[in-house]
């Protein structure tokens, strides 16, 4: 649960709902989860029904709450003027899943790497070289080649958590074919190709 | 600004990369890496390219850490539903979640699919199969299908907002429940083929 609560939080509160709701939401993803109606077995695939059930949780939890103040039907049209729908964040959920196997591909390096690299792109502002070297209690000089090590080595942890998933046969073209699908979904989106 | 070495083997260095890619590389190094990305060099091109889409990941994830009440309320209900777990072994009385369109897994092209959310529960043998249509914003549809034995001797109570709706289904099974108050609905099916609890739902 803790390698996965952050991706969960993260699609809830795109919906930004009152703090009771996200509990609910959050509740009722992992109670899903643990009625194992999912066959998951990797991370990726794991990923992908998470961000897709709190988006749809989320999104229900957040058409009741816009509901509720104007629950009232003995008023003329109330429910008329009430919004259909709320559209899905969509494509933001692929970027959230993204930065979620990212996360669980650090989990994966050794202590001393994780904890480098998180100070160094996730803390905000990013720890200077001058303060991670005090907390780490080593000379300055090392802190970058550690870090080209550490990142090395995430790169690597990535690859292998893609290619365990069968996104890619080998491991470099991970990256390069979700970029491709990217741009041809974005493509997508913005319909056919005006004639010039 | 980074002075690490270019390369290593004829290709680019870790640390020349990252520093590249992460605008920590001095004027020369970052001379020496464009110079060689303008070779035909695949493997160091991918290598950046990786570089910066994992770097750009990283730096657009902002998500602050899971408050500790969310969690712990996520964690009860695991406590919770244990015992339940058990009971419903026992009495067997319980359906049984089969579908649930709410937490199925679909597609990405099907994520966006609207106002009707569709069920699917065993009941022993049997199974009972419904859709929640979104009537108004208080209000929702039931229509479904039992599927039992003789059909028509059953009926399907649904308990909402402390009102009590029932439908019997037809000779097929098929079955509608109109104006269902929206929220929390318990359903029971009673009938020969036993009386059975679905579980709480949220429509």
């Amino acid at each position: 649960m803790r390698r996965y609560e952050r991706l969960v939080y993260a699609v809830a509160r795109t919906y930004r709902l009152p703090d009771a709701d996200l509990g609910d939401v959050f509740q009722e993803v992992f109670a899903a989860l643990y009625r194992g109606l999912p066959a998951l077995r990797d991370p990726r695939a794991l990923c992908r029904w998470l961000s897709s059930t709190s988006d749809r949780i989320a999104r229900a939890a957040a058409r009741r709450a816009r509901a509720a103040p104007t629950a009232s039907l003995d008023e003329p049209g109330v429910a008329d003027r009430l919004p259909a729908d709320l559209p899905s964040i969509g494509s933001d959920l692929e970027t959230l899943e993204e930065q979620a196997m990212v996360r669980i591909a650090l989990a994966s390096l050794p202590e001393r790497c994780r904890l480098l690299l998180g100070a160094l792109y996730y803390e905000d502002p990013p720890a200077s070289y001058a303060a991670l070297a005090r907390r780490f209690g080593v000379p300055i000089g090392s802190l970058g080649p550690t870090r080209a090590r550490c990142f090395e080595a995430l790169r690597r942890a990535y690859q292998v958590l893609s290619a365990d998933a069968g996104i890619s046969a080998s491991g470099s073209p991970t990256f390069q074919t979700r970029e491709r699908a990217r741009e041809r979904r974005a493509r997508a989106a913005a319909g056919p190709a005006q004639p010039t | 600004m980074s002075r690490s070495k270019p390369l290593d083997s004829g290709h680019l260095a870790a640390a020349a990369a990252l520093d590249y890619v992460d605008g920590h590389a001095a004027a020369d190094l970052r001379r020496a890496v464009e110079e060689h990305l303008a070779l035909p060099c695949p493997a160091c091109r991918e290598r950046v390219r990786e570089l910066g889409w994992l770097l750009e990941r990283m730096a657009r994830d902002r998500v602050p850490e899971v408050p500790a009440a969310l969690r712990a309320r996520a964690l009860a209900v695991f406590d919770a539903r244990e015992p339940r777990k058990a009971i419903a072994r026992a009495v067997a009385a319980l359906a049984r979640p089969l579908f649930d369109s709410l937490t199925q897994p679909l597609p990405a092209p099907a994520r966006a699919v609207g106002e009707v959310r569709r069920l699917a529960f065993g009941l022993g043998d049997h199974r009972i199969e419904f859709e929640a249509e979104i009537e108004t914003a208080t209000t929702r549809t039931l229509r479904g299908r039992l599927e039992v034995p003789d059909p028509a001797l059953h009926r399907i109570e649904v308990t909402a907002m402390r009102e009590r709706l029932v439908a019997v289904p037809d000779a097929r099974g098929w079955f509608s429940l109109e104006r269902v108050p929206a929220g929390r609905v318990r359903i029971a099916v009673r009938g020969p083929a036993g009386p059975y609890r679905l579980p709480l739902l949220d429509l």
